[in-house]
This record gives structure tokens, C-alpha cells and sequence, in this order.
């Protein structure tokens, strides 16, 4: 055949037999001939496109082909094509092609086989077994081996292929027909690669359904066809059993190694079985896998139960179960060995000796099982086993460290006891009256047991300032090009952002010569972002962030540029003040008008202290500087609570509207007058900075202003319910449960809306609107926007969800109820890089800024949720704030108390946080405790995990060994049962009180040094 | 798919641990070096078999892991016998986790053959019959085998074809340009150790950085910045020393700040395992560029070959002896080590604030030019484009894609106006940009 010949086939023949039939009896020399042209039809075929080389009869059969590259795939002059290749190519050629052949073809590629025996086929073989989904089935590749036309495959893939095979139902692919056991006896030499199946990962002892979809009713899996056989003598029981064990210590995924020991369990050991097995069992207790270690001590355990344990063996390799984290496994070492101690009083001491490896173990209930079981043998305890003790001592859980009291020469000590010894001296006097009072410094030293106090809810109480960040501002040009360049990248802060802005300001009008040059490559990134989609650094997405790209953009080129809203996009209306300020500040750039900004923080997290404020408004007094009511406003609610008063002196003299609001939102006596209504957006806000959480309308009264905006005049108030909404899937088989909160945001004193709808349009008609939230950033937080279909939020961005509370530092309340409808919609999911939702919870940090209920629930639900990163910020917060007194018991507990009724609290992953923060000090012990305990009264006790709730209890009770109050012992005692929560409730209950005068005073002054530091 | 080498290890014999007939186990590690010869280096009896066992299963726990993909690698650790010491290093298949085991002459009572360096086969039956070892068993330890004995052996051969890759390589040498930046941050109990370790989270992992901060005694896990916080990407990571613990003396923790990097030294009574992380998941030490200053500026040719004639296998090389040797300053010698380090030619151990003579068993010849931004520096210098930007001959003008960079030559630190300088801002080594207008600065001076 020429090779003009070959191409004419390929692209006429509607029949691939016609293929096997023109190289039918052609030697290798041949073949080899056409492999090259056969190769190169096909890459033409395949992608449709002809080459240069092309015979005019091919470029016009590939130019006349219509529809998408990958329809031609299966016509037939591709498939012609991939025959050729296969009949005259090397292993290279055939090795590339990736096709699925499908059954009638492959009768044709039987026939090229079997004609042409390629040297290659061995290897061929080799590799199709190896890839993921092979396109030759076993049954083709035995009968290959049966006629001698290929060797036994020497990879893994082979016996998959094989189990899967032998085990089809004929459902999904075909097997042979009748069940396994039949199949191996009529060709026995398949027997031999039975024993494969145990050191290979394949679908043999997969359990799954749907493996036997399908079935007749004859099918066996491969346990059922092995068992049987192994009955009637068809494969050597002794050589499966050992088989199976030894296929425990392979390298094979967990499930691979469950089928194995369900497969020995099946076969059903004897007790001689067993026996002779022992040692293989044994070993398996230094496993790693935790269900095999289950499956080592459970023989284990029947061989003791038999009384042949081999009890020396077991002891020796014991001690491996205790270094695992399951609970399960150590728990039944424990009692297996407290089995043996009593049956064979000879062992005893020998397994006295290796139960102080269990107090090594991280669960406090193996703990107090070993201790228990050494406690009924003290006659036994030597030196030794003392020594063991004590050795071990440092791993016992607080609530466990009293038992083991007998066994040591001094008494156990816990961090309390050391708290307790050590004298601090915390220094107060730093602190003037207010200070004190804010702190509740007296009220935590009172006499008596130590009691926490939180600090006062008032903002205005407190100082904020001490220990933050101060903000430098950029006023270099470099430095700016710098700060913008890595913003561009990956913002470290929120306060990147502010240095950012205010930094073009400050140098709107560029001085050097090479501006153009040296931001040159800047400009370039900034225009390649318009079209990217990355989260990271500055983008174009969101309302707030083009702003600030359409700024930076503007003092690169000093070309005005307003990006356009992009398709679902949705924006944040908190940060729509923020905007429309940006875009103030980038028409005074593009006009080359350089100053800083009021609003520039003088603080980490958005801070301003006042006399820097007031000093800011003097000098733009001296510049003639017209300052735009944005301006004002937002700079106003960045006002710290310290040194008003120091700054209230300050700005006496200042003139104008300016002088006027400055005075007012800084305590003074001045007021708004009706001329002023023009700029009411800046009094509002001047106003919630003196009176963050009351009415401000009297003081506002001259405006007459129509305003019904939560935040607006009067103050927000935040209304929430969870609930649990169930929802059928499409078909009705399944009921899915969704976690819900009901969220309503309302101006205080005004009506739900359920409650408008049934008191008719009169009310709203009385509420008719003046004042526009827009102008209103106390109320623009609070304004919902509809938008029925967006992708993704503005909020993605972890700079902004920090930036949320830089608005309005004094009351993040809104901040924090954003963060709570973030944390809900992914409260059972892990961690995401594309909504990363514990930004929110960086407000929590600020010190001096006490948490009110929308911040305590911020906290639940981060505490409460799956994902990694907010449970873990959520635990430093805790922590944080307990130390800092900001975290407040009775708020919490009324949070959880009413989270715990929507049904979808999960008490497992609280109670492991709660856990956490109480191991961190006996102070957080005692919060902790007291915030259980209060949680306990009040809830339903027969909740799902809710046991975890008492151990987290049992363990700070312990810490600060302290007994429970009577109402929580009370509330206990309804618990019958052998439950675990019933059986934690008794030890909480017989919990007694060994605190100490000075204990107390620790914590006192433990709580006291947290406040002041 | 990331470039990679074809190599073979050929081993005379498995490793394993047999138990002979008088009830003692022997523990035989395989040997095979750069010419697939199979040295002889030590036999003696093991003090704390349990212990030995325990650091050598972490160690292969870390060879055989890789820690963002689930794909399985083999590529054996290697081991050296120093003058008093036996090394064995790994890396994790991903090349973002580095693994040591050091043996002291404390841990054995036995002979030392030889000195070197070599690979050691790990095998999963030995790794199973490791994870077996009890202290009071009599174990003796091999590390290959002499001649006589492989003569007479029946044992079949090891034959193991692997993918080297390329990254791989460059991590090992990447490493010790990170080690001599660490500074210890803490130390705690065993028993603080492994409650820090058993609190890291087990399914939920974090996407950001944790931290491990010092909480009185005890260590507890943050997801916050601190002052004194050791940051941690990738918490399975550090679960891996979780087993050594228990019989553990103490935890050191290693960190630099800079670049996010930590090790995790758990110290045994005698001997130990250090643990060092790479500053993210994804990122393996290779690429990250610690060493290209020093191979862009390094000694000359000559000097280093002279500072590698001082090396003797010593554990802990003294830069200042060589120095008075060859009549240089001690800083020369620590530089010309810095090279030899980054040629896979000596190691550093932080623990001793020293470097190590350790010879890696690959052809390394070509590890310089398996950087590629060195190699891409090097063009754009010869492609002449880089010109001073006056008045400030600090500052350069270099080209690159689209547009035209500058560079600015500080002491204070080298900056360039590209994006992968303004993301990382040199934590992960200098830019093209800033190697290529370094080496045209040192020519212009």
C-alpha cells in the first residue's frame, strides 16, 4: 500500500474493517513505511486543520468539514485514522492516543493486533493499566495471554482491572457472566492473582451499593465468592486469612485497609485461628491507622476472652495506643487491661507497669479510667510504678490531676496554685477615677470570692488609644509609588488603604521630573487590573475599591476616569460614604490641589485623637480650606472618646459653621441652627459622636429634620432570630435543614415590619423622608439595597470586611451584624480564599471599645462555625477580651441561650473552642465556667453534644477548683441516665470547693493586670 | 510539570530490620552514592532503640509525604557520617518541609567505617517494623554493609527509578541559606509541646497563617500577629514531630521573621529531630530565591575551591580555623561556605550556628544554572538594556515586560519598581531586575 493509497482509505472507507483488512499480512518493513503519513493524517484529523505538507485532496475533505474540532472526533476517517496508527505506528504514536474505542471497534483492533503482534504490545499494556481510566479490559488482555500473544502485565493496574472485572454485574461494564467462585473455578489458573487483591488498591472489598446495581441474583462480591470457596476447598483458608492480615501493613489509602479486616472478620477465625495468629494481631496495636488498631485490640480482646492472650506480647505493644488521638481505641486498651489485671492476678503488676502510658493519652476520661483501675490496686504500686506516674503527671488533664494525688510526693499543682504563690503587683495608679471606674477595678477587688466584672458599656468611658499603631503619613513621592505598587499586590491593612488616599492627596501635585517614567510600570499594572478577576491587592470590583483604582489612576495620568458599575456587582452601602469621598478627593487631584485629609486616621483602626483633629481644622482655617460635608462627617465619627475635652479648649476660637459643629460633636454647648439643615449628613454624625447610642433629635432640633433611618436620629437596634427552615429536595426523597437568622435592623422605637404592615400606611405617610442615608454614615451601614442576582461581594476582600469598623470606630455594632450574615451563609463550611469571613471579627481587638450584643454574637458564630481561620480569630478575641474585660458573661450566655433554640447550634466544635480558651488560665477558666453555668440554666440539657459542653465545664470548674453554683447543680440533677452527659453531670456535680483565699485574689488580680496592661 | 532528573538508586539490599538468631534485631539502612557504590560507614548497637525508631519513621513519615498533593513520592533521605555525628536529611515530596535526624556518638555503642555522604533506601516494611521497636530490645544498627558480608549475602538488589525533581534539589540547598536566619523563639516541655501539637487543627485547616505564641509556659495556637509569635502556614505540617513527643525531652522552636520560615527541634536526652516548615503550604524552599545574592556576588572561583579543600567530613566546620589557614577573614570563608551550601556542598546546622560538610549524593554541577532568575538576570545584562538613571547612580533603568524598571541599589535593601518585588518586597529573594543591575553595579565597580 502506498502511502497515497493510505490517505485515499482513511478518508473514503465508511467501514474500519476495510482498515484491519488493507494491512492484514503487511511485514513490520511496511508498516513502518506508512507509520509517519499515518501519524500526520491524524494530527490533521484530530485538530481539523490541515498542515502545510497536506495533499489537496486532504486540505479539501478538512476544509469541507463543519461544527466544533471534537464533533469530528469519532467520524470515521479520524477513527480510520487511529486504526492506521495503531497498525503500522511505534508504541510512541499509540501510546498518545487517548480514545475511548468502544466494542465493535475493538473486535478490529483485536484483528491488527493478533495479525501484527507488535513488539510493543507488552508495553502498551503496561501503560494503559496504568493510567487512570484503561481502554483495554482484562478479558481482553487474558485472552491475549492465553493465545501467547502478550506476558503477564507486571503492574498493579492489572489486578484492578481484574478485580473489577471478575466483580461486575454487568450493570456499569461487562464481566463474566456467572459469580466469581464459578468464574475462578472454570479457569483456575485466574486464582493466582487472587492473591494480589491484598497488597493492591482496587474495589474488591468495597462495600458500596452501587457496586451491585445491576446484579443477578446469583452474584457474589469478591468476600462472599472467597469465603465460599475457601469453604469448599477451592483456595486455602489459612493462606486468605494471613493474606489479609498482611495487607494491613501496606501502603494503601484507610479504606483500602478497613476492606481487609472486614474480609478477615468475615472468614470468621476460631479461636485456634486466632491463636496462632496472635502475634500478627499484636502488632497491629502500633499501627497507625485507628481502625486497625481497633481490629488488633478486638482480637486481642477475644483471645483474652478465650484465655489464650499472650498477655507479655500485648503489654509490650500497648503503650503505641495510647500515643493516638482516637478516644475509642485507648478507652478499650484501658478496660481490656483492667480485664486482665483481675482475671490474672499474676499479670497484675506487670500491667500496672504500662498503665501509666494511658495517663499520657490527650482524653481525660482514659485518663480517670487508669487512674481508677491503678486506684483499686494501690497495694501493688511500687516505686516504680510511682516513678511512671509522676513521669506522666504533666500530660493529666486539670480535671484528673487531684486523683493522682496518692501517687506523687508533693501535691499536684495547677496553674492557679502557681498563680496563687506568685505575688504580681499590678500598678493602677497610672489610672485617674474615670480610668478606674471604667474598668470596674473596685468592683473586682471587693471582698469575697473573685467575680468578674466587665467593663462599662459606655465607649465614651473609655481610652482607646493607649497601645495602637500610629499612622505616618506618606508625604514622599517614592514612598507613595511604593505603598501603591504593594497594594496592588496584597494589602497587609485597612490602613494601607488610609496612608494610600490620604498619601495622593497630600502629593497631587507630583514634583519630580520623571514622574512618568517612574510609574510607568505602576500605570501598567493598574490598567491590567481592570480586566482581572484576582482578589488579591487593589482591584477594580466594588464600589469603594474602583474608587480608590479611578483615584490612583487619576493622579498617575491626571485623566478623570469613573469606572462603570460591573454586572452583578453588589455594593455595600457602609462604605458608600466612603465612595463618594474618594471621588471628592480624586476630582481635587486631577486639579492638582495638594493637602491631607481631616479624615486620616492618627491611629490604627481608624482612630483620630481629637487634639490632632482639632489642630487639622486650625491649620485648613488658615489655608481656607473648604471642607466638604463628607469630610466632615466621616472624620467626625473617627473621634477617640480621650481628650475631647483637652481638644474642646483647643478649638474654642475657630470659626464659621466648622468652629460651630466642632465644638458640638466635642461636648460643647454649641448647636446646629436652621441655616445649617443644607449640610445636615455632618451634624448627624457630629451629633452620634458625642451621643453614639441615644436619641439625638432633641439635640438636633433646629434642623427639623424627617428621618427614620436606623442610625440616623435615633440610634439602631438589632432584632434577631435563628431558626432552622426546611426545604424539600427537587424529587421530595430528602429534606435538606438550613441554618437561618432572622435579622431586622430598626431605627429605635420604630415598628418591625410586620408589625407596619398591620398598622396600615398612616404611620409611614407621618414618616415621610428629609434626610437621604447616602449623607448619613451612621444610617448608610443600616440601609439594605435589593439586588435579586450578584456574584460575590465587595466584602471578599478581607481590607474591606476590616474596614467596615474604621468608619465608625465608636460603634461597629452594624459591622458586626454584616459579619454575622457572612459567617451564617458559611457556617458548615471550611475556610474559603474566595469569601474569607474573619475580617469581620478584627473589630473585636480594639481594646477599651466594649462589646454589645452584636458583637458577642459575632463571636458565637465564628466560635460556633467550621471555618478555620474566623474559629481561630474568634478564640484570640475571647481571650483577648476576657483579658481586657470587654467580654461580658450575661450577654454571651443570653446569645448562646437564644442561638442554642434555632435548632442548628453545633455544641461539638463550641464546646472544643470554649475548650481552648479555658486551658489559656485559671482567669479564662473561671469566665468560662461561669459562662457554661449560666448557658446550662437555661437551655434544653438534652441537646446533641451537649455533654461536650459540660466536659469544657468539668475542666474550668477543675482548674479553679471550684464547685458548681446550686441552680446549675440543680438544673443538672434532672439528668438520669447512663448517658455521657449524664455521667459528666454527676462528676460536675460532686464537684466540691478547694479554692482558697489566695486563689481568689489571683484571679483577681489576674483580671485586674489584663485590664491595665 | 516541574523539570526533574532521571536517577536510579541501586541498592546491594533492602533496608530492614531482621531479628538473628541470639533474638537481637538488626537494623540495616541501604547505601548508595552519586556512582551507585555502596558505602560501609558505621555498625554498633543502638541506646535507645525506641527513640531511634521513632525519629527514623518521622523522618521517612515526611520522604514519603507530600503535603498539598495527594501523590506519593519515594525519594529516600540521605545520610552523613560526619567526624562525631550521624545525619540523616529528607524532604518532603513537595520540597516544603525539611527533616534532620541527628545521632550522636552518645546514641550508640559501635565503629565508624567511613565518612560521607549517601542515600539511604526507606521501604515500607522497614518503616512497619520501626514503628515496632521497643527499648528493651538489643538492636544494632548498620549503615550498609561491608564487603564479606554483601558478598556472601543472598539479598536481592534494590533498584529504585525515580523523577528527581529539579525543585527538589535546589531545596536542599535553598534550606541551609534559611538556617543561618533562624533564631530560637521558645522552648517548652515535652508535655506543653504535645498539647500544642494535639490542638492544631486535625480537618479544618486554616487558609491564613497561625501562630504559635508563648502563653506563660505552654504554647497555644493564634491566628493573630504577635511580637514573639512564631507564624505557621500549614499546621499539618508541624503535626508531623506529634509521635516524637511523648519520649521527647524538650521542644525548641525556631523562627525568622522575615521570611516566615520555622523549625520545630524536638530534643531528645540524646540526639534529635529538627523540623523545618517552608513560609507557605504551596511554596517549597527551591524558588525561593535565598541564595541567589550569593551567587550572583559570590568569592571567587578559587576561594571557594579553597575553602572545599579544607573540608573533612567535619560536623561542625570552625570558618575561623579556616580562615587563619588560609590567610583570609573569617567573613570570606563564611561566604565561600554560603556557595559551598548552595551547591549542596556543606550543610548548616542552627542548632550549632555551624556549618556541616555534607556532600549531596546528586550530579549538582548544574544547580547554578537550575536558577532561573539568576539565569534570567544574566541575559538581560548581556542584552545590555540596563542603563543608570542620573544623577543617582544608585538607581538603574532595567527592561521588562512591556515596560522599563527601576531599580535602586540601597544598603538599607534593593527595591524594583516590578510586581513581583512590590508583592513579596524581597522576602523571597531579589528580582531579576535587582540581580541583573547588581552585577552590571559590582562590573562597574
Amino acid at each position: 500500500m502506498t502511502k497515497d493509497e493510505l490517505e485515499d482509505l482513511i478518508l473514503r472507507a465508511k467501514n474500519p474493517k476495510k482498515i484491519a483488512a488493507a494491512f492484514s499480512g503487511m511485514d513490520e518493513k511496511d508498516r513502518k513505511v506508512l507509520s509517519t503519513h499515518a501519524q500526520r493524517l491524524l494530527k490533521q484529523l484530530e485538530n481539523s486543520k490541515a498542515d502545510k505538507l497536506a495533499s489537496p485532496r486532504l486540505a479539501k475533505h478538512i476544509n469541507s468539514r463543519k461544527g466544533e474540532v471534537w464533533s469530528h472526533w469519532h467520524k470515521p476517517d479520524t477513527v480510520n485514522a487511529r486504526l492506521s496508527v495503531l497498525a503500522a505506528g511505534p508504541l510512541s504514536a499509540v501510546k498518545r492516543m487517548h480514545f475511548y474505542w468502544g466494542d465493535e471497534l475493538w473486535a478490529i483492533i483485536d484483528k491488527i493486533i493478533v495479525d501484527r503482534k507488535p513488539a510493543w504490545l507488552d508495553d502498551w499494556i503496561a501503560h494503559d493499566l496504568e493510567q487512570e481510566f484503561s481502554s483495554i479490559s482484562f478479558y481482553r488482555i487474558w485472552a491475549w495471554m492465553k493465545d501467547g500473544i502478550c506476558k503477564q502485565p507486571d503492574v498493579d493496574g492489572f489486578y484492578v482491572r481484574f478485580a473489577n472485572y471478575m466483580m461486575s454485574t454487568g450493570f456499569y461494564d461487562k464481566g463474566p457472566g456467572v459469580p466469581i467462585s464459578k468464574a475462578l473455578n472454570k479457569e483456575p489458573e485466574l486464582k493466582e492473582f487472587v492473591w494480589s487483591l491484598f497488597r493492591i488498591e482496587s474495589n474488591a472489598f468495597n462495600t458500596n451499593s452501587w457496586f451491585k446495581k445491576g446484579a443477578a441474583d446469583d452474584h457474589e462480591t469478591w468476600t462472599e465468592a472467597l469465603i465460599n470457596m475457601s469453604i469448599a476447598g477451592d483456595l486455602d483458608r489459612q493462606r486468605l486469612l494471613d493474606a489479609s492480615l498482611d495487607g494491613l501493613w501496606t501502603d494503601l489509602k484507610q479504606n483500602q485497609l478497613s476492606g481487609f479486616h472486614k474480609f478477615h472478620k468475615a472468614l470468621k477465625p476460631t479461636p485456634e485461628e486466632r491463636s496462632a495468629r496472635q502475634s500478627a494481631y499484636l502488632t497491629l496495636l502500633s499501627h497507625s491507622v485507628g481502625h486497625v488498631i481497633k481490629f488488633g485490640l478486638d482480637n486481642a480482646s477475644a483471645l483474652e476472652k478465650a484465655k489464650l492472650l499472650d498477655v507479655d506480647a500485648f503489654l509490650a505493644e500497648v503503650p503505641n495506643v495510647f500515643l493516638q488521638d482516637g478516644k475509642g481505641n485507648a478507652v478499650a486498651a484501658v478496660k481490656l487491661m483492667g480485664r486482665i489485671l483481675k482475671s490474672q492476678p499474676k499479670k497484675a503488676k506487670a500491667v500496672l507497669a504500662v498503665l501509666p502510658d494511658a495517663l499520657r493519652h490527650q482524653n481525660a476520661d482514659v485518663q480517670k479510667l487508669a487512674l481508677e483501675i491503678i486506684g483499686k490496686n494501690t497495694d501493688l504500686i511500687d516505686g516504680d510504678i510511682r516513678s511512671s506516674i509522676s513521669d506522666a503527671a504533666d500530660f493529666v488533664s486539670a480535671s484528673v490531676r487531684s486523683q493522682l494525688a496518692p501517687y506523687l510526693d508533693v501535691e499536684p499543682e495547677n496553674e492557679l496554685d502557681q498563680e496563687a504563690e506568685t505575688e504580681i503587683e499590678i500598678d493602677t495608679q497610672g489610672l485617674d477615677v474615670r480610668q478606674k471606674k471604667a474598668l470596674r477595678i473596685n468592683e473586682i477587688l471587693r471582698d469575697g470570692p473573685f467575680e468578674y466584672w466587665p467593663v462599662s458599656q459606655n465607649i465614651l468611658d473609655h481610652n482607646v488609644l493607649n497601645g495602637l499603631e500610629k499612622l505616618k503619613p506618606i508625604e514622599d513621592e517614592d514612598e507613595l509609588i511604593s505603598a501603591i505598587s504593594h497594594a496592588v499586590e496584597v494589602i497587609d491593612s485597612p490602613n494601607d488603604i488610609e496612608r494610600i488616599v490620604d498619601g495622593i492627596s497630600r502629593c497631587a501635585d507630583p514634583a519630580s521630573g520623571d514622574f512618568k517614567d517612574k510609574t510607568a510600570p505602576l500605570l501598567l499594572r493598574i490598567e491590567k487590573k481592570r480586566d482581572s478577576d484576582s482578589q488579591k491587592g487593589l482591584r477594580y470590583y466594588g464600589n469603594v475599591s474602583a474608587a480608590i483604582m479611578d483615584l490612583i489612576y487619576t493622579w498617575l495620568t491626571k485623566k478623570h476616569h469613573k469606572s462603570p458599575q460591573k454586572k452583578f456587582e453588589k455594593h455595600v452601602t457602609a462604605l458608600i460614604p466612603a465612595a463618594l469621598y474618594i471621588r471628592e478627593i480624586t476630582a481635587r487631584v486631577q486639579k492638582n490641589q495638594p493637602r491631607g485629609l481631616l479624615t486620616f486616621p492618627t491611629h490604627s483602626n481608624g482612630w483620630i485623637d481629637p487634639i490632632i483633629w482639632v489642630e487639622r481644622l486650625a491649620q485648613f482655617e488658615k489655608d481656607d480650606v473648604q471642607l466638604s460635608e463628607y469630610e466632615v462627617s466621616l472624620s467626625v465619627l473617627r473621634l477617640a472618646p480621650e481628650n475631647r475635652d483637652k481638644a474642646l479648649k483647643k478649638v474654642s476660637d475657630l470659626a464659621g459653621d466648622i468652629g460651630r459643629l466642632a465644638r458640638f460633636a466635642l461636648g460643647g454647648d454649641d448647636r446646629p441652627t436652621a441655616q445649617d439643615k443644607k449640610r445636615y449628613g455632618m451634624w448627624v454624625s457630629a451629633s452620634r459622636c458625642r451621643e453614639p447610642y441615644g436619641g439625638v433629635s432633641e439635640l438636633l432640633t433646629e434642623l427639623k429634620l424627617k428621618d427614620k433611618w436606623p442610625g440616623g436620629l435615633q440610634p439602631a437596634e438589632y432584632h434577631w432570630r435563628p431558626f432552622t427552615e426546611s426545604q424539600k429536595s427537587h424529587f421530595g426523597d430528602e429534606t435538606y435543614h438550613f441554618s437561618r437568622l432572622d435579622i431586622q435592623i430598626l431605627a429605635k422605637g420604630s415598628m418591625a415590619q410586620s408589625e407596619q404592615k398591620s398598622a396600615g400606611l398612616l404611620p409611614k405617610l407621618k414618616n415621610l423622608l428629609t434626610t437621604e442615608w447616602e449623607r448619613m454614615p451612621t444610617a448608610a451601614p443600616n440601609a439594605r439595597t435589593r439586588q435579586k442576582y450578584y456574584w460575590g461581594s465587595e466584602l471578599n476582600a478581607i481590607y474591606l470586611s476590616q474596614w467596615l469598623s474604621f468608619q465608625w470606630p465608636q460603634c461597629p455594632s452594624t459591622a458586626h451584624i454584616t459579619g454575622v450574615e457572612n459567617l451564617l451563609s458559611r457556617i458548615d463550611e471550611d475556610s474559603s480564599s474566595w469569601e474569607p469571613n474573619f475580617g469581620f471579627l478584627n473589630a473585636l481587638f480594639q481594646r477599651g471599645r466594649p462589646w454589645d450584643e452584636p458583637a458577642h454574637l459575632l463571636l458565637c458564630m465564628a466560635l460556633a462555625g467550621k471555618d478555620a481561620d474566623a474559629k481561630g480569630l474568634a478564640i484570640d478575641t475571647m481571650i483577648e477580651g476576657i483579658e481586657a474585660g470587654l467580654f461580658d458573661v450575661d450577654i454571651c450566655a443570653g446569645v448562646l441561650i437564644k442561638l442554642a433554640s434555632g435548632g442548628w447550634l453545633k455544641l461539638n466544635r463550641l464546646g472544643d473552642n470554649l475548650m481552648t480558651v479555658a486551658e489559656t488560665s485559671p482567669l479564662h477558666a473561671a469566665v468560662i465556667g461561669s459562662l457554661v453555668q449560666k448557658w446550662i440554666q437555661n437551655v434544653d440539657l438534652k441537646q446533641r453534644y451537649i455533654f461536650r459542653m459540660f466536659e469544657v465545664l468539668l475542666e474550668a470548674q477543675s482548674m479553679v477548683r471550684q464547685a458548681l453554683d446550686s441552680n446549675t447543680s440543680e438544673a443538672l440533677k434532672t439528668l438520669k441516665g447512663s448517658s455521657k452527659a449524664a455521667k459528666t453531670a454527676k462528676s460536675l456535680i460532686s464537684l466540691k470547693d478547694h479554692s482558697t483565699p489566695d486563689q481568689h485574689m489571683a484571679l483577681k488580680q489576674a483580671a485586674i493586670a489584663g485590664r491595665v496592661s | 510539570m516541574s523539570a526533574s532528573f532521571d536517577f536510579t538508586y541501586k541498592y546491594a539490599f533492602p533496608s530492614g530490620l531482621e531479628v538473628a538468631n541470639d533474638r537481637t534485631r538488626q537494623l540495616s539502612l541501604a547505601t548508595c552514592d552519586l556512582n551507585h557504590t555502596q558505602p560501609y560507614f558505621f555498625d554498633g548497637k543502638v541506646r535507645h532503640p525506641r527513640e531511634l525508631g521513632d525519629m527514623l519513621v518521622t523522618l521517612s513519615d515526611v520522604v514519603r509525604t507530600h503535603y498539598f498533593l495527594p501523590m506519593p513520592t519515594i525519594l529516600d533521605p540521605v545520610l552523613t557520617s560526619n567526624e562525631n555525628l550521624l545525619r540523616l536529611e529528607g524532604f518532603s515530596g513537595c520540597c516544603g518541609v525539611y527533616a534532620r535526624v541527628d545521632l550522636p556518638e552518645d546514641a550508640f555503642d559501635g565503629d565508624r567505617h567511613g565518612r560521607g555522604t549517601t542515600n539511604v533506601d526507606f521501604n515500607t516494611p522497614m518503616r512497619n517494623a520501626l514503628m515496632r521497636l521497643r527499648d528493651n530490645e538489643d538492636v544494632r544498627f548498620a549503615v550498609g554493609k561491608d564487603e564479606v558480608a554483601l558478598t556472601k549475602g543472598n539479598e536481592r538488589t534494590v533498584e529504585k527509578k525515580v523523577k528527581l525533581p529539579v525543585r527538589w534539589i535546589k531545596g536542599f540547598s535553598e534550606v541551609q541559606a534559611y538556617q543561618p536566619r533562624l533564631n530560637i523563639k521558645m522552648e517548652v516541655s515535652a508535655a506543653d509541646a504535645l498539647r500544642f501539637i494535639r490542638s492544631l487543627p486535625k480537618s479544618a485547616k486554616p487558609k491564613m497563617p497561625s501562630y504559635a505564641v508563648s502563653v506563660g509556659r505552654r504554647l497555644r495556637l493564634s491566628q493573630r500577629p504577635s511580637r514573639g509569635a512564631v507564624k505557621i502556614m500549614g499546621t499539618h505540617r508541624v503535626k508531623a514531630i506529634e509521635p516524637l513527643l511523648p519520649r521527647a525531652k524538650s521542644l525548641r522552636i525556631w523562627a525568622d521573621e522575615d521570611t516566615g520560615t520555622s523549625a520545630w527541634e524536638v530534643r531528645f536526652a540524646v540526639g534529635s529531630f529538627f523540623l523545618m516548615i517552608s513560609p507557605e503550604v504551596y511554596r517549597g524552599f527551591s524558588g525561593e530565591g535565598q541564595v541567589l545574592s550569593a551567587l550572583a556576588n559570590a568569592p571567587s572561583d578559587q576561594m571557594v575551591s579553597e575553602v572545599r579543600a579544607q573540608l573533612k567530613w567535619q560536623s561542625e566546620i570552625d570558618a575561623d580555623k579556616i580562615a587563619n589557614t588560609l590567610g583570609q577573614d573569617a567573613e570570606t570563608v563564611k561566604n565561600a561556605l554560603a556557595v559551598l551550601g548552595s551547591r549542596g556542598l556543606a550543610g548548616f546546622d542552627v542548632t550549632t550556628g555551624q556549618f556541616f560538610h555534607r556532600e549531596l549524593p546528586f550530579d549538582l554541577s548544574k544547580v547554578e544554572a537550575l536558577q532561573p532568575r539568576l539565569k534570567n538576570a544574566r541575559k538581560l545584562v548581556e542584552a545590555g538594556g540596563i542603563k543608570p538613571v542620573a544623577p543617582d547612580a544608585s538607581t538603574y533603568a532595567v527592561p521588562g515586560s512591556g515596560t522599563t524598571h527601576r531599580v535602586k541599589l540601597n544598603e538599607s535593601g534593593d527595591t524594583c519598581t516590578c510586581p513581583w518585588f512590590s508583592k513579596y518586597l524581597g522576602k523571597r529573594g531579589p528580582c531579576k531586575h535587582i540581580l541583573a543591575a547588581n552585577i552590571v553595579n559590582d562590573g562597574e565597580q
